[in-house]
């Protein structure tokens, strides 16, 4: 094997790796987590982007399951919770949120009756789904699955089903005239296609058959599992989960559109309202995106957690908590970094801790400082006139060993009360690093050591596991990225070394990393422009993270090292709901991070903090890691920062003189 | 291999005298949004004619919007404006909305039709050119292109929405065929270009159209979006074709397709000319066109318009002549 590979190549394991390549690279390790996917009863599956739901949901998902089946794989869900097959719908690629793109009926209210036809081609294009999952079972594999679940997809048993099925007053007749299997298949092409020619424009108006059949959401798919089990096809323990795909961009859609979109979203509530013993749904969702509307169509009510649903929320999940021992990320990580080499036919991967075999602890911070400083150690500490020279001295001896001591004790005589020190030098150990000030000195030393990097003009160093799996903030995509940006910085290192039949694990200079990290994090940076909305999102990042790191690099007396983030109170941020909900984009987004913040102040305001997203801290020379209070901001900083987002830009006030060209161009002037 | 008639606009003019030509185009913030209709207007040639104003996705630049339309309608005063006048449309408008515009004007339209799409967006002109195809009392249709001194150096669109299929190109066919390939025309910007190949990452060939000639500047910005594609397992090399050259993309596509027999699915992002071609191609094999709708445009997209020896710098792609359509794919 030629060692110059990428293992990392392919960020994604979900619709966008091949099935066979899914059941190589596919993590179970956060199954334990999730095992509610798996049971009958509806879910939603929380997370921003690259948390793994794509992933997880790809579990259900037929082809996938078959490719488990056709290399001999194990699947990773076992016994009862095995016994599922799945069918689903695609809101964006199969044309359902075309609906509202032209009137259904002149002479009604559109509100009033989009919400019925969304309805009805969901019906039908799930039923059809299901149709589809049988025959990839039946056929598929050499009937081993098929087997397994104890299918009997047999002609006699699947039109004694049709038999059982059109008799349903569900389809209000549509449905009279098939005999067989195959003309149910049939009948429900007929439908879809009448509906797609429509709304493409190529016919005037739905059929009639179509009008006056119209389904109620749910129902047909309901009846269908239900016909499915009395009919014998499946067994009375096979339950069917239906995923509902990119339900959230219902929410993105603009103009008169937009409405329609709440009500497209209260009509798939709706299917999640109705209660059926063989059907549950599985739905993705950014995190706030589920939140904003819960109510189902047609009623008052709206879905209520734990009766109609069960959340998982796998931001939350896979956050880091104050007791890092309920982290769970890193074993996560730890699995799918194994699972990527071996997949890229590495040797000697070791069943523990290879990440960090890689990555190894990455550089003490007291190392990180004096890389910083290089032979210029007195960079380190800035000295204020009216200091005794004594003191001034006494720091700079120290930074010639250990830079970040010496900043720390700048920091110590700026702080109130702390000032005598410049008289008093210490004899022994600094009093900064006593043991009783072990606290003091951790909270202040990712904040020192930004400084230190800003004093030295030099770029912070990002190395280690610890650092790689912290600035991966939880989410399996960043830190997949990190090992795709690392590794390729380390494949330019061995360019012109034979390296052809080496296949060992390579051990990570912290230098090759920290220049991998600082690639990554500018990808990201990047690529916050590129998702559906994110030229202003990435602009207000770029405004919060230039004022904080202003303000914690200018901070000398290093008394708010928490500064890297900020907070606000919900009072406050309440009254602004634009706002509020710019925010909960940026945290679906990717751009920032949330959390709800214990305020120390005294009239006990709840609040709520953010963070840049940590793989975003390098680009922005901030430190990833949270310690301390966030910096408590008004709101009307918040809103000063999200209209100048709206606002900055290109603005050239009046249109550029023309030029006289003498010269003329080679070839013709670009277009777009 | 066939070759459709296209040239600068007033070589393909003057290649189809006695003609009095129904005009549909964009009254935009760029000043080439006119210079067709000047160009028209001038000759003495025009029929019908209508031009459409899209209101802008966003509240973003408003102002700088407000300028430059009124100095556009101020030289409109100048032009004289058009017979059926100025029809005023969301960029977010439905698409019943946007095909009423283009069917009304094919209502009042005479047998010789430019339409100039150097200033619309890809949901109306994509929409507009199949719709005005499909209109048989048309004998001759003509697109144009209007080339400016300059495009804008930084962001030219910001804010898109997610992908979604442009009007009249969505999937047509249930249940759809596996989709093979995906042709891509490079551009300047990529919103969301990832997120529309997501699901195409394996199995499917992405083939890249590389806009050349032109060279530099544009050369570099294209190759950067060839660049972040790297990745993707089925990138094939890009195939140059010349940005202005709408046939010979549209030969490519056929080539590509075998003839339409396989399923493809296109992201226009690259220059117009190449879109069009697609618009074509997609429009004959009945075939999905997906795009990332930007929210907010620059208002100073271009500026200023080309002049090749005095005339106005301007393509004319010719589809159809005497009742003849001049692309097919068989």
């Amino acid at each position: 094997m030629d060692n110059r590979t990428n293992p990392f190549n392919e960020l994604y394991v979900s619709e966008t790796v091949g099935s066979s390549a899914f059941v190589q690279i596919f993590s179970p390790s956060i199954l334990r987590n999730a095992s509610a996917l798996f049971l009958p009863g509806n879910v939603v599956l929380k997370g921003m982007q690259g948390s793994g739901k794509s992933m997880l949901l790809s579990l259900l998902k037929p082809e996938v399951r078959l490719a488990y089946a056709e290399s001999d794989t194990p699947f990773p869900v076992t016994g009862k919770q095995a016994r599922f097959i799945g069918a689903g719908i695609n809101l964006t690629r199969s044309g359902a949120i075309d609906f509202g793109q032209r009137t259904l009926d002149p002479e009604r209210s559109e509100t009033e009756i989009l919400p019925v036809y969304f309805g009805d081609f969901l019906n039908y294009w799930i039923v059809f789904d299901i149709l589809s999952t049988l025959e990839l079972f039946r056929d598929g594999a050499h009937g081993v699955l098929a087997k397994e679940l104890q299918l009997r997809a047999d002609p006699e048993r699947l039109n004694a089903f049709v038999g059982t099925l059109k008799n349903s007053r569900c389809w209000f007749g549509y449905l009279d005239d098939v005999t067989t299997y195959e003309g149910f298949r049939q009948k429900l092409t007929d439908r879809i296609n009448h509906y797609l020619e429509f709304l493409n424009f190529n016919s005037d108006h739905l059929p009639d058959s179509i009008r006056t059949t119209k389904t109620t959401v749910g129902e047909p798919i309901a009846q269908t599992a239900t016909a499915l089990v009395s009919s014998g096809v499946l067994p009375e323990d096979v339950h069917l989960f239906v995923r509902i795909d990119q339900y959230e961009e219902l929410i993105r859609l603009e103009g008169r559109r937009k409405e329609y979109g709440s009500l497209f979203r209260e009509v798939v509530n709706k299917a999640l309202s109705l209660r059926n013993p063989n059907v549950s749904y599985r739905i993705g969702t950014r995190g706030y995106a589920w939140d904003e509307h819960p109510r189902v169509y047609g009623t008052v009510g709206n879905l209520e957690r734990d009766r109609n649903f069960k959340l998982i929320d796998l931001d939350e999940m896979l956050r880091r908590r104050e007791n890092p021992k309920t982290w769970i990320f890193p074993e996560f990580a730890e699995d799918v970094f194994c699972k990527r080499l071996l997949f890229a036919k590495y040797q000697d991967v070791p069943k523990s801790a290879a990440v960090e075999k890689v990555f190894g602890l990455g550089p003490t911070p007291e190392d990180r400082a004096r890389r910083y400083c290089g032979k210029a150690s007195s960079r380190a500490v800035k000295l204020e006139e009216n200091w005794p020279p004594a003191w001034g001295t006494y720091l700079l001896h120290i930074a010639e060993e250990d830079p970040l001591s010496a900043r720390l004790g700048e920091a110590w005589a700026r702080q109130k009360g702390k000032g005598k020190i410049v008289t008093q030098q210490p004899d022994g150990v600094p009093v900064w690093n006593e043991y009783k000030n072990r606290y003091w000195r951790k909270e202040r030393t990712q904040a020192a050591l930004m400084q230190i990097a800003g004093r030295c003009r030099q770029r912070m160093i990002w190395a280690g596991a610890d650092d790689i799996l912290g600035l991966s903030g939880g989410n399996i995509l960043v830190f997949v990225s990190l090992c795709q940006h690392i590794w390729s910085a380390w494949l330019r290192t061995i360019r012109g070394v034979d390296v052809e039949y080496d296949n060992s694990i390579p051990a990570l200079d912290d230098t090759v990393q920290a220049v991998g990290v600082h690639e990554a994090s500018t990808h990201w940076y990047n690529k916050l422009a590129e998702e559906s909305g994110g030229t202003t999102r990435q602009r207000f990042v770029m405004l919060v993270a230039t004022d904080l790191e202003k303000r914690l690099y200018n901070d000398d007396a290093l008394s708010y090292p928490g500064a890297n983030g900020f907070s606000v109170t919900l009072d406050e941020l309440e009254s602004y709901p634009h706002l509020r909900d710019f925010l909960n984009e940026c945290v679906d987004y990717g751009a920032l991070v949330d959390a709800p913040h214990t305020t120390k102040e005294t009239n006990r305001r709840p609040r709520r903090k953010w963070y840049l997203n940590p793989v975003l801290s390098p680009y922005f020379r901030l430190p990833h890691v949270r310690t301390k209070e966030p910096a408590y901001r008004p709101i009307k900083d918040l809103l000063a920062w999200f209209d100048a987002a709206q606002r900055l830009g290109p603005q050239p006030a009046t249109e550029p003189k023309k030029t006289v060209q003498d010269q003329p161009n080679l070839f013709q002037e670009e277009s777009s | 291999m066939h070759r459709a008639p296209g040239g600068p606009v007033s070589w393909v003019i003057g290649k189809l005298p006695s003609r009095k030509w129904s005009f549909l185009g964009c009254l935009g913030p760029e000043e080439r949004s006119l210079g067709l209709w000047e160009y028209v207007r001038s000759s003495a040639k025009t029929d019908k004619s209508l031009l459409v104003r899209i209101r802008p996705g966003s509240p973003r630049y408003s102002a700088e919007f407000g300028d430059r339309i009124k100095l556009r309608l101020d030289k409109l005063q100048q032009i004289g404006g058009p017979s059926e006048g100025i029809i005023e449309i969301d960029l977010f408008a439905t698409d019943a909305e946007i095909i009423n515009v283009v069917d009304q004007f094919a209502s009042v339209c005479g047998p010789h039709v430019m339409v100039d799409f150097s200033c619309f967006p890809k949901r109306f002109f994509f929409p507009f050119v199949k719709r005005l195809l499909s209109q048989t009392k048309i004998e001759t249709l003509i697109a144009t292109y209007t080339v400016p001194d300059h495009y804008f150096s930084g962001l030219l669109a910001e804010d898109h929405q997610v992908f979604a299929h442009l009007p009249l190109f969505g999937p047509a066919q249930f249940p759809e065929k596996k989709v093979e390939m995906v042709v891509v025309t490079a551009g300047f910007m990529k919103l969301g270009l990832a997120e529309l190949l997501e699901p195409y990452k394996t199995g499917v060939k992405i083939r890249t159209i590389l806009p050349f000639p032109p060279g530099l500047p544009a050369y570099h910005r294209n190759w950067e979006f060839i660049r972040e594609m790297q990745n993707l397992p089925g990138l094939l090399p890009p195939i140059r074709i010349d940005a202005f050259d709408c046939a010979d993309a549209f030969d490519h596509l056929v080539q590509l397709t075998a003839y339409g027999a396989k399923n493809a699915i296109f992201a226009p992002f690259g220059p117009k000319p190449l879109s069009l071609a697609i618009c074509l191609f997609a429009t004959l094999a009945k075939q999905a066109v997906f795009y990332t709708q930007p929210t907010v445009y620059n208002p100073d997209y271009s500026t200023g318009i080309k002049k090749w020896d005095g005339e106005i710098g301007a393509h004319a792609y010719v589809l159809r002549i005497n009742g003849n359509n001049m692309y097919a794919i068989k």
